[in-house]
This record gives structure tokens, C-alpha cells and sequence, in this order.
């Protein structure tokens, strides 16, 4: 059966992730969520190819939230692929990480991330940032037309 | 009307003088030796006519008198100076009325008149002609010799004047004089010599005189003219006596005392008489007997007589003939002979004709020497008084050569040289003249002399020295310069050799450099110090040979110049270049000296001693440098010294490696400098130093490896630092976040299990790992700023801090803080960097008034020196001053976290941030007084 994901998170820290999942789930957006927790899965899943191999009927993401800290393959790796397949760089990404380094945000610009975000430390705060991400993304955004892909 | 003082005071002396006269009653009376008028007698008393005159009219007058002896002509000075106050026998002339003042009463008449031995007959003047006559010098007669007699009467003669008769009659003894020209009383004087016996000629009647010096009273003068005048009107006074006495003037009225005399003289006359007829028949008769006696001695002398004759005819046949050798010799010798007799040309020979530009004798016969001369001679003098000079002395002297200007008939003018020879010819005195035209011979010797005169000229006046020498350096000549700088004469130097003069070091290259003047070409050049009178001088000469055709030297000609100044100075300037070699020697540096020119090139000791080697190791060229440095760096040397060369650069220096003798290359810093140019500025001489610098270099060289590997190391350290700020910022946010998180899930959803007191302790927990979260955002930014580079640019501060506050303070606060923005001036810095440090310190100064009513916060800044500085000043809680240098170190606070939020790394960041600025923060504080931030920025961009 295909199903429509809505958003991918690709977030090693599984308790980050709880926390990620609680905030889109208080804003009602868990049920289209997939959660992997590194680079190399993101990618297999996105190629439907290793464990994700059977899952070739998938939709692609809506929106993808990328950590930039990973195992395998970092963030800034898996957004490089993405945004160099013309198949899957029409996906937004939303880059989430832990700090504001200069050097992360500049990077991820250069290979074409959609938004940055620095996950808060305060709870209330991850939730109010969530929820505003995925009215954007998932809500106000237009996705790029089926018939295109 | 102006007075002349000079003249009051002359007419006061005269008065003075006239009155000394009258009161003394002296007068001086001058006399001389001119009997019988005037002379000393046997008993040298005065004596003579006028001084038995002034002496009867001095005892009538009542005068004194002194008498003053002297010759006349000194008398005539006398009188007129005032050493005596009358002259007497002074004949009137006009001349003399200028000086003297004459006595209006004739003392006596007189006249001249010629007096002459035996042998001359004078009976007319012409007579005279020819004639040597001798007078008294500067007399009367003298004067009328010279200025009347010829005039009057044509005639001509010559003049010789004596000091008394004495040398005048003895002129006439021995022939010297012909005549001797006195006045009348000469005839009556004992000077008389009975040789001289008076001619009929008698000339030049003159009245003579009592004369006077112009200052005696014309008194006296008028009494003994009134006392002469009653003499000379008595007869038989004492004047006629006198008279009588002197001129033996008989005076037959007189007294009858001389009639008998005479009678009496008539009668022993008679008596004599008879006796003497008497004895004269008596010898009469002897003499007839010894006459018969001598006739027939007579008779046998005759025929000796005739014998004689006869030998004499012989005799003068061959005279005759002989006489007529010689006339021949004489008229056809090419030099020009006459003969001249008594002042005329009396016989001539053809080239005497010629001479003058006459075709025939008579033309010159009877012409005098001076009528064929122009009027005067090239020395000024008349021809005519010249010529009859010259005549005189060839007489009085022997021969006579001389030259003479003769006037030729057409008017030239020639120059002759003149033999005058005094001859006897036919018993008579006769003058030979020999005349030799020597008009080209004194061209000659005109251009001669204005050539020699424009030569003198040159080298007198030139100062160099001029030399002329022998081969032996004997000189031949030297100039006037020459003489004066060595203070000898001419005649002290000529022939004397030169070499004594020269100073001994100096003798053997000075005769080395003139024996170059043998070879071509011939000229030499030397320096030699030479003894004058300013001491030792040392003088340059230039000496040139002089050759004869076979090129052998016979002469030198040495042209000299005092070069001592010039010694002097390079003296001085090897004695400097000594001074500082010897100072570059004690530095332990080399020196060189390169001559461009030649590419000789000077090293020192020192130069050799840094590279080990010895003195005599290497030549002294510049070659022996250029394959000494290391070829790796000889390119980079020469092109240094070529931009010196082209005079891009001041000094040449450079730093490069040269082979040691050891074999190792040590390095050399080498500075040098063009120190000689030409004319054109092409540099000829260049100097410089070696300094061994290899310590230095090593030094250099492994502290310039160790900063490089510091450098690695720092950078290492740096990553390292930087992968670890990383991942804090990563992972040490993510316990936090769970901390917080699920701290918050757990009060939420689990509400209804906990308690307040859990729930506060909930709070706890998350409000701590917000703080955490807090001091690792805060510690990264700090270690940030440490890290990355600072890019300046020019900030906007007014705009900065604007933003800032809008950015800091929200809706509520602004109406509650006042912000007074003063004047703020821009700066050179990183924006972003700056806009922390305005954020920290604002949002400082925010948070410590927040409790104050009136939050008052001043922002301003100002230009103080090459400083801006900025300050913050607030209405705050304040600090103890004493904690004002804790408040920027790190994690320092001041208050306590339950006061005032913050982590305390706000300061240090700002802090750190301006000491990267090559800036300065401080802070000032009270307690509750406030607290002021400053933080100053340099003026100008030195990053």
C-alpha cells in the first residue's frame, strides 16, 4: 500500500527525536513521520534500497529534518546527495542542529538547505519551533507538482 | 678780505729780525777770496776795497761787524737765506733784485775782460771761436759767457768753470784753457799769475753793489748808501784812497810827495844809465873777438849741417810717401772717415760723402758735426752742446766712442756709432771721426728688447716658477717667482745646481723621473718638497728638453707650481681614511676599496682575516671577491650593486655567503658606498665593509624553523580546540535538551501525581540546564573570538548603537528606560565583532538599572588623541571600585546568579574583542551610585 510521508527525520539522539516527535505530535503532525537515525538510512530510505528496499511504492517526504551531527553519513553529506539528485533536490530540507556554528549554517546554505534551525534547549521552545516548521512545510508550502517528478 | 696768518708771521720775524740789527749794531758782512776788492791777506784778515769801504762807514754809522767767509757762489745762497746780511761786489741783475735788495748808490764800475797767456792773440771777437775759456762758477761773467756773448756776437766757444782763479790759471798753465774771462780788478789781484796778461778785449760795463738780505732795515740800508755817496763825492776820503792803494791808480793832483819821488826815480835812472852803457861796450868787445872765434866753428857745422838736410829730405820723401798709403787707406776705406779741426769738417773720404747723401767732398767740407744732426740727440740733450762736449773730452781724455744721430742731406735721419780719435796732422790738433751706420743694428735692438721686454713681462709676472737648466740641473735661468720663493738672487742661483735645494727623501725620484727626459717624450712630471723661505713647499714640476738636431738634451726647461695646499689636503684625507680603517679594524669588520676604473680593489686585513685567509692568499683585484661568493647568491649581489652603480640607491647593502678558506661558506653582510665620480657622475671609486654575520644568520635561520614549527603546532592546537568547541556545541546541548524536555513532558503530563514542592523542584531542574545551555553558548562565542580574524571596517556607531537598543530593549522597557545618545564618533573595526561589544555592554547596563524608577542610561564617545573612546554610563546598582578589574575576567561575577541573570562572559567577551582591536576596556563604579563602561579604539587603521 503507498503511503504518503510526510516528513523524514533523520536524528541520531533518540531522545532529541522523542522530543522532536512529541512537539509535532502535540501539533499533529506525527502521523506521517519516519524517523531514521542516521545518514546512511536517510539515504536508503530517500533510494529505497538496503533495509528500505521493499519500500519502493513509498511517496517521498514532504519536508525532511536533518540533523548535521550523524553516524555513517553526516547531514551535510546526505544534503549534498540530495540536492544534487534532480530527482529529490525539489525536497525541502530543514537542517536541525544543536548550535549556531557559523561554519554549519554557512555550509548548509551553500548546498542548498531550505531552512536552519537551532534546536532549543527549552522544551515549550522545540514545540513552538516545530510547530511552526511544519505549517510551513507541510501546510503553506505547495509541493512541486506529482506529474513533474 | 681773507688774511694769510703765514704771511703776518713772516712780517713779524722780518721786524724781530730788523731790531735784533739795530740793537746788537751788528751786521754780517760776507767776503770772499776776490782781490783786491775783496780777500783775506797773508794774516787772513779781510781785506780789499769794499772792506776798507764798509769798515770807514761802519765806525761812521756806529755799527758792529761780523765777517763771514765762504766761496761766492755759497755767499749768493747766504745772502738770500739770511746767513749774512750783506754781500758786498755784487753786480745788478734783475734775477738777483728778485732776491736781494740792492743799495741805490754804485759802489764802483767794472767791466770783463779776457786774459790769456802768451801764446794766444786776441784782438777781435771773433777770436774767440773755438775757444776754451775759463771763468768763475755761477759768476757774473759766467752768466754773460753763456747767455750774452754768443747770442751778441755769433761766436762760439766753450765754457769751463772753476771754483777760485787758482784752478782757473792752472787750467790755463797746462793748456786745458785758452783763456780765462774775470772782471777789471782782476789785472790788480796778486792771484794774477804774470803768465796771464790782459787782451784788448773789454765787455759788459756793470756797476757793482752793496747787496742785502731782504729783512735787514731798509734804514741801515738808506745810512750807508747816504755815507757811500758823501765818500764817493769827496776826493782824496777814503774811498780814493783806497782806491789809490788797490788799482794803484796814480793821481797826479794828489800830493806833490810824488813828484818828487818820480824826480828823484829820474835821477838814479840816469846814473844807472851811463854805468850800464859803459859795461856794455866792454863786453862788446869781448864778444866781436869770440865771434871770429865761432864763425869758423859755424863754417864746419854748415857742412854738417847740409849733410843733415840732405838725410832729412830722404827722410820725409818717405814720409811723403807713406803719408799717401795712408790717405789712400783713408779715402777708400767703407767706413766712413773725416777729419775735423776746430769744430769743421776738414777732410773726408767717399763713404763720408755717401754717408750723409752728398755726391761731392765740398758739399761736407766746412760743415760742423752738428749741422748735419737734427736739432736734438734721442737722449734730449742738443746736438750742437753735445757735440762740443764730446770734442772736449776726446781733448781733454784721449778717444772717444759713443753713438750719434746724424741728419743726412735729404733730411733722414741715421743712426751712426762714432769714433772720435784726437790726432796731431801737420803740427796741428785734428780730430779723426770714424762714423758707422748702425741704424739696422738699433732696429735690431729695438725689436730685440720689446721681444725680450713682452718675455720678461710673461714670467716676471707669472707666479708659477720658470726654470732653465744644464743637463748637469745647473740653472741657466730662473724666473723672478723663482727667486723669490727660495729668497736668492739671480747670481746666487745661476750655475749652481738645483738638488741641494730638494729635500734629501725626495733627491733619488726626482733625478729618476728626469731621466725620462731623455727618452721621447721628453717631458717629465714630478713632485719633490723643496727648501724655500717658507720652509719646506712641495712643488709640482713639468720639465721638457730641450734637443739639438741630433735629439741629444741640452737644455731643460722646468715649469714649477706650489702644490703644498693640494699635498696638504690629501694628507689629510689618507690620514682620515687611516683614522677610520683603524676604527673599522677595532670593529672586527673588513674593508674594501674598489677602483672602478682599473679594478684594482683594496681588501684589508680584516676583510681576509673573516674568511681565514692570509694576506698574501689573495690578489688584489675584484675578481678574487666575485669567485669568492656563493654562485647561488652572485647574481642577487651584483644586481644590488648595479642599482647602487646606477645611482637607484643610496648605499649599496646586501647579505650573502663567501667561500672561507676552511671550505665553508660564511655569511657577510656587505654595505659599501660610491665615494668618487667624474665630471659626468660615471662613479670611479667605491668603498665598503664586511661584517661577519653568520652567527646571526645561523640564528636567524633555526629561529626561522622554530617559529614555523610553533606555527604548525599552534594550528593543530587550534583545530583541535576548534573540534572541540564543536562538538561541546553539539553534544553537550543535547543531555540539556533531554534534561529540559522531558522534564517539562513529565510536570505535564504527569501533573496530577506531583505535588507543589515536586513541581518547584521541576523548575529547578530545567531553569538549571537553561543556565548550562546559557554558559556553553556564552564559552563557544568567547573561544570564537579568539579564533577567527578581524576584518575593519568603518562602523556607524550612532547607527550601531541604535540598533542595538532597538534590538535589546522591547515595547514595555522603552517608555520606561531613558537613553541619552550623546556625540559618537565613527570607528575603523569588525561590525560584527563591535556589535557585541555594544550588546554586552547595553544590555549590561540594562539589566543593573531594570530595579532603578528612572533607568537612566548615557551612551556617548570622543576623539582623545589617536584614541576613540566610547563609554556606557548607568544609574545602576553599581560596584565597589575596588572589583572594577574582576568584572572582565571570565565566569567572574560581581553578583550573585539569584540578583542578576547572566553567566559572566558578557564582559570578557567584550573585553577580549577590544584588546583584539589593539584597544583598552575599563569600568568605574559606586555602589549604588552607577557604573561607567569605557572601552577606547586606536584613531587610525594599523592592523
Amino acid at each position: 500500500m503507498k503511503v504518503q510521508v510526510e516528513i523524514l527525520l533523520v536524528e541520531d539522539n533518540p531522545y532529541d527525536a522523542e522530543l522532536t516527535i512529541r512537539a509535532l505530535r502535540q501539533n499533529n503532525l506525527i502521523n506521517r513521520v519516519v524517523h531514521v537515525t542516521d545518514g546512511e538510512d536517510a539515504l536508503d530510505y530517500l533510494y529505497a534500497r538496503g533495509k528500505f528496499s521493499n519500500n519502493t511504492e513509498n511517496q517521498p517526504p514532504r519536508v525532511i529534518l536533518l540533523d548535521i551531527k550523524l553516524p555513517k553519513i553526516s547531514g551535510l553529506e546526505v544534503l549534498k546527495t540530495l540536492k544534487s539528485d534532480p530527482g529529490l533536490k525539489h525536497i525541502p530540507v530543514v537542517m536541525l542542529t544543536s548550535s549556531a556554528q557559523e561554519r554549519d549554517i554557512v555550509e548548509s546554505y551553500n548546498l542548498g538547505t531550505n531552512s536552519y534551525i537551532v534546536k532549543p534547549v527549552v522544551f515549550e521552545k522545540l514545540v513552538e519551533a516545530i510547530k511552526e516548521l511544519g505549517y510551513y512545510w507541510l501546510i503553506l508550502n505547495q509541493p512541486y507538482p506529482e506529474e513533474f517528478r | 678780505m681773507r688774511i694769510n696768518p703765514a704771511k703776518y708771521l713772516l712780517l713779524f720775524f722780518c721786524i724781530i729780525h730788523a731790531g735784533v740789527i739795530q740793537a746788537s749794531d751788528l751786521l754780517r758782512v760776507g767776503i770772499y777770496d776776490n782781490p783786491p776788492k775783496v780777500f783775506l791777506d797773508d794774516n787772513n784778515q779781510p781785506a780789499g776795497l769794499f772792506v776798507d769801504i764798509i769798515i770807514h762807514i761802519s765806525k761812521k754809522e756806529g755799527f758792529r761787524i761780523e765777517y763771514i767767509y765762504d766761496s761766492w757762489s755759497n755767499h749768493l745762497d747766504n745772502l738770500s737765506e739770511g746767513r749774512i746780511d750783506i754781500l758786498v761786489d755784487v753786480a745788478y741783475s734783475e734775477e738777483r733784485a728778485a732776491k736781494y735788495v740792492f743799495s741805490q748808490v754804485p759802489v764802483i764800475e767794472s767791466w770783463v775782460q779776457f786774459f790769456t797767456s802768451s801764446g794766444n792773440i786776441i784782438n777781435e771777437i771773433n777770436d774767440l771761436n773755438y775757444k776754451s775759456i775759463a771763468v768763475l762758477r755761477e759768476s757774473l761773467q759766467h752768466n754773460f759767457l753763456r747767455n750774452e756773448l754768443r747770442e751778441k756776437f755769433d761766436v762760439d766757444f766753450l765754457i769751463r768753470q772753476f771754483d777760485d782763479y787758482e784752478q782757473a790759471i792752472d787750467a790755463i798753465k797746462q793748456n786745458r784753457a785758452d783763456l780765462l774771462l774775470a772782471d777789471r780788478f782782476f789785472y790788480f789781484s796778486p792771484r794774477r799769475d804774470t803768465i796771464l796778461i790782459p787782451t784788448s778785449l773789454i765787455l759788459n760795463p756793470v756797476s757793482l753793489f752793496f747787496a742785502y738780505n731782504q729783512s735787514v732795515d731798509q734804514r741801515i740800508i738808506n745810512n750807508i748808501d747816504i755815507s757811500l755817496g758823501k765818500l764817493k763825492n769827496e776826493p782824496g776820503s777814503v774811498y780814493y784812497q783806497s782806491l789809490n792803494k788797490w788799482l794803484e791808480i796814480y793821481e797826479p793832483d794828489e800830493s806833490r810827495i810824488y813828484f818828487y819821488l818820480i824826480l828823484a826815480l829820474a835821477g838814479v835812472l840816469i846814473v844807472l844809465s851811463v854805468w850800464l852803457i859803459v859795461k856794455l861796450y866792454k863786453r862788446l868787445i869781448q864778444r866781436n873777438r869770440e865771434l871770429k872765434f865761432r864763425t869758423s866753428v859755424l863754417e864746419s857745422a854748415n857742412i854738417m849741417l847740409e849733410e843733415l838736410l840732405e838725410e832729412r829730405r830722404k827722410t820725409e820723401e818717405a814720409a811723403k810717401q807713406s803719408e799717401e798709403a795712408f790717405r789712400s787707406l783713408f779715402l777708400k776705406s767703407a767706413d766712413a772717415f773725416s777729419l775735423l779741426k776746430s769744430g769743421v769738417f776738414v777732410d773726408c773720404n767717399d763713404a763720408a760723402i755717401y754717408f750723409f747723401g752728398f755726391k761731392k767732398r765740398e758739399e761736407l767740407l766746412g760743415k760742423n758735426p752738428w749741422e748735419l744732426s737734427p736739432e736734438y740727440q734721442p737722449d734730449g740733450a742738443k746736438s750742437y752742446e753735445k757735440a762740443r762736449k764730446v770734442i772736449t773730452k776726446t781733448i781733454d781724455e784721449g778717444n772717444q766712442r759713443f753713438e750719434w744721430r746724424h741728419k743726412k742731406k735729404n733730411g733722414e735721419e741715421v743712426d751712426a756709432e762714432v769714433v772720435l780719435t784726437l790726432i796731431f796732422f801737420k803740427g796741428e790738433e785734428v780730430l779723426h771721426v770714424s762714423l758707422r751706420d748702425i741704424t739696422e743694428r738699433k732696429k735690431m735692438e729695438k725689436n730685440l728688447r720689446e721681444s725680450e721686454g713682452r718675455y720678461r713681462l710673461l714670467v716676471e709676472n707669472i707666479n708659477d716658477l720658470v726654470i732653465k737648466m744644464d743637463t748637469q740641473g745647473r740653472f741657466l735661468f730662473v724666473s723672478p717667482s723663482y727667486c723669490r720663493l727660495f729668497g736668492k738672487t739671480q747670481e746666487e742661483l745661476l750655475n749652481k745646481t738645483f738638488l741641494p735645494l730638494v729635500h734629501p727623501e725626495d733627491r733619488d725620484a726626482t733625478e729618476r723621473e728626469m731621466n725620462k727626459l731623455h727618452n721621447p717624450p721628453y717631458t717629465c712630471y714630478l713632485e719633490q718638497r723643496a727648501l724655500t723661505v717658507e720652509g719646506w713647499r712641495w712643488i709640482a714640476w713639468n720639465d721638457t728638453a730641450v734637443l739639438d738636431d741630433q735629439e741629444n738634451v741640452i737644455e731643460i726647461i722646468g715649469v714649477g707650481r706650489d702644490i703644498t695646499k693640494q699635498k696638504e689636503a690629501e694628507f689629510e684625507l689618507r690620514e682620515n681614511e687611516k683614522r677610520w680603517m683603524l676604527a673599522l679594524a677595532g670593529t672586527g669588520d673588513g674593508v674594501w676599496d674598489w677602483n672602478l676604473v682599473t679594478n684594482q680593489t683594496y681588501y684589508s686585513k680584516g676583510w681576509k682575516d673573516m674568511l681565514g685567509y692570509d694576506i698574501n692568499d689573495l690578489e688584489n683585484n675584484y675578481d678574487t671577491w666575485e669567485k669568492l661568493v656563493h654562485p647561488d647568491d652572485l647574481s642577487d649581489v651584483l644586481n644590488t650593486i648595479n642599482e647602487h652603480l646606477k645611482g637607484k640607491t643610496q648605499a649599496f647593502v646586501a647579505e650573502y655567503r663567501m667561500l672561507a678558506k676552511s671550505g665553508k661558506y660564511k655569511w657577510i653582510l656587505d654595505r659599501g658606498k660610491i665615494i668618487e665620480k667624474d665630471k659626468k657622475g660615471k662613479p670611479l671609486r667605491m668603498i665598503g665593509t664586511h661584517s661577519d654575520i653568520t652567527l646571526y644568520k645561523e640564528s636567524q635561520l633555526y629561529l626561522e624553523d622554530r617559529v614555523a614549527l610553533r606555527t604548525a603546532q599552534m594550528e593543530a592546537v587550534n583545530k583541535e580546540l576548534e573540534a572541540f568547541s564543536y562538538s561541546v556545541s553539539h553534544d553537550l546541548r543535547a543531555p540539556l535538551r533531554a534534561i529540559t524536555g522531558f522534564t517539562k513532558i513529565l510536570s505535564s503530563q504527569y501533573e496530577k501525581q506531583f505535588d507543589d514542592e515536586a513541581r518547584r523542584l521541576f523548575g529547578i531542574v530545567s531553569d538549571n540546564a537553561t543556565i548550562m545551555d546559557r554558559l556553553i553558548t556564552d564559552l563557544l562565542e568567547f573561544s570564537r573570538i579568539g579564533r577567527n580574524s578581524i576584518k575593519r571596517v568603518e562602523v556607524d556607531m550612532t547607527e550601531m548603537v541604535n540598533e542595538v537598543i532597538n534590538e535589546l530593549v522591547d515595547e514595555e522597557q522603552k517608555g520606561k528606560i531613558e537613553f541619552i545618545i550623546g556625540e559618537l564618533p565613527n570607528a575603523l573595526a569588525d561590525k560584527t565583532l563591535l556589535r557585541q561589544v555594544w550588546v554586552n555592554i547595553i544590555s549590561n547596563a540594562i539589566k543593573f538599572t531594570a530595579a532603578r524608577e528612572k533607568p537612566e542610561i548615557t551612551i556617548g564617545g570622543e576623539i582623545s588623541g589617536d584614541k576613540l573612546v566610547y563609554f556606557v554610563r548607568d544609574n545602576g546598582v553599581g560596584f565597589k571600585s575596588e572589583y572594577s578589574h574582576k568584572i572582565f575576567q571570565v565566569f567572574n561575577r560581581l553578583h550573585s546568579a539569584d540578583e542578576f541573570e547572566g553567566s559572566g562572559v558578557g564582559l570578557s567577551i567584550a573585553h577580549r574583542i577590544i584588546l583584539r582591536h589593539e584597544g583598552n576596556i575599563w569600568a568605574t563604579g559606586k555602589p549604588g551610585k552607577g557604573a561607567c563602561f569605557r572601552f577606547s579604539l586606536p584613531v587610525s587603521n594599523s592592523d
